[in-house]
C-alpha cells in the first residue's frame, strides 16, 4: 500500500514537467504592467477618493472606534438639542384639552327591558 | 536562501509596495508568478485560463496589498488569494471543461519516474508523453475540487503539510485526510502506471 502511494505521488509528480513556454513569465509581467497602468488611468477620481478615505480609515488603528463612537454620541447630542420642541404645560390656556360644556349627558347604557319569548314570532314579528 | 531571509526579503518588498512602490509589487510579481501559475495550471487544465486568472489574482493582491498586515507570511497570504479565486473559478466554469495543456518539458524522460513508467511490464506505455499526460489530466480532474488542491500543493508544487494548512485554513489532519482519499482515487485511474 505505501509502495503503491509512493509510486502514485512520483507519476504526479511527472506534471512539474508541464511547463510554460520560455519568456512566458517575462511577457506575462509586461502584461500586468501594461493592465495596472490603465486601470489606474480608468479609475475614476471619485473611485480614488473613496479609496484614499478608506486607506485612511483603515489607517487610523483602533483610534477609529473611538472617532466613530465619538460622532455617535455628538450626533445624537446635537439631535436631541436641536430637536424642535413646544409648550406643552398644562396651564396653558390654548393647549388644555376639549372639554364637554352644557348638554345633557348622554346615557351610559339603555335600559336593560327583558323581552319575552313568546312576543317575537320565527320571522322577528311582533303579535 | 534560508526561509528566514526569504521571508524577511518579501517583507521589505511588500512594505514597499505598500508605500506606492509599484517595482516592488512587480518583484513579488516575478518572484511569485512560476509558483502560482503551477497551482493554478494543475488546477484548471487549462493555459488560457490558468493566464487570465493569475493576472487577476495579481491585481486583486496589488488592490489589497495595503491591507495585508503581516499575521500569515506573504507567501501564504497570496496563496490563499490564488485558491480561493481559482476555486470560485472552478465552480463558475463547471460546464465547461476543455484542457490547453502546455509541453512536458524535456527534462521528463530523465526523470526516474519517467523511467520507471518505461520500464514497465507493458510496452504500451514506453515514452509516449501524449499518451501519459493525458492520462494524468483525466485522473487531476476526476477528483473533486479539494482533492485536487491538496494534491496540487503537495504532490506536485512539493508544499509541506503544515503550509497547506495554513493556506487553506484547515487542520493538518484534514490536509492528510484529503491526500490520502485523493491518492486512492488516483491509483484507480493509474494503476497501469504502476507495477
Amino acid at each position: 500500500m505505501r509502495d503503491s502511494d509512493e509510486q502514485i505521488q512520483n507519476i504526479i509528480r511527472l506534471k512539474r514537467y508541464e511547463t510554460p513556454r520560455d519568456g512566458y513569465f517575462e511577457d506575462f509581467l509586461d502584461e500586468f504592467q501594461r493592465r495596472q497602468r490603465s486601470e489606474m488611468l480608468h479609475r475614476s477620481s471619485i473611485g480614488l477618493l473613496v479609496e484614499r478615505v478608506g486607506t485612511w480609515f483603515r489607517e487610523l488603528g483602533s483610534i477609529k472606534w473611538v472617532a466613530g463612537a465619538g460622532v455617535a454620541y455628538a450626533t445624537l447630542m446635537a439631535g436631541i438639542l436641536l430637536w424642535p420642541t413646544g409648550s406643552t404645560r398644562s396651564d396653558d390656556p390654548n393647549r388644555a384639552p376639549a372639554s364637554y360644556e352644557g348638554g345633557t349627558p348622554l346615557p351610559i347604557e339603555a335600559p336593560a327591558v327583558p323581552v319575552e319569548e313568546s312576543e317575537v314570532s320565527p320571522g322577528g314579528q311582533k303579535f | 536562501m534560508s526561509t528566514d531571509s526569504v521571508k524577511d526579503s518579501d517583507q521589505e518588498l511588500v512594505r514597499l509596495a505598500q508605500e506606492g512602490n509599484t517595482q516592488a509589487f512587480d518583484e513579488l510579481v516575478v518572484k511569485y508568478s512560476p509558483r502560482l501559475y503551477g497551482l493554478v495550471y494543475h488546477m484548471t487544465s487549462n493555459k488560457e485560463d490558468s493566464h487570465d486568472l493569475l493576472q487577476d489574482i495579481f491585481s486583486k493582491a496589488y488592490r489589497s496589498v495595503k491591507r495585508f498586515r503581516g499575521k500569515s507570511s506573504f507567501y501564504t497570504w497570496i496563496y490563499s488569494i490564488a485558491t480561493n479565486m481559482t476555486l470560485n473559478f472552478l465552480k463558475k466554469r463547471k460546464r465547461r471543461s476543455t484542457w490547453s495543456l502546455d509541453v512536458m518539458d524535456s527534462g521528463l524522460q530523465n526523470d526516474e519516474a519517467m523511467i520507471d513508467i518505461g520500464h514497465a511490464a507493458n510496452p504500451r506505455h514506453q515514452s509516449d508523453v501524449n499518451e501519459l499526460q493525458k492520462k494524468l489530466n483525466e485522473a487531476m480532474q476526476a477528483l473533486s475540487e479539494d482533492h485536487r488542491t491538496v494534491v496540487t500543493m503537495f504532490d506536485i508544487q512539493g508544499i509541506p503539510h503544515a503550509q497547506i494548512s495554513k493556506i487553506l485554513k484547515v487542520s493538518v489532519g484534514t490536509v492528510r485526510s484529503r491526500l490520502f482519499y485523493a491518492h486512492r482515487q488516483l491509483q484507480g485511474h493509474l494503476e497501469e502506471f504502476i507495477r
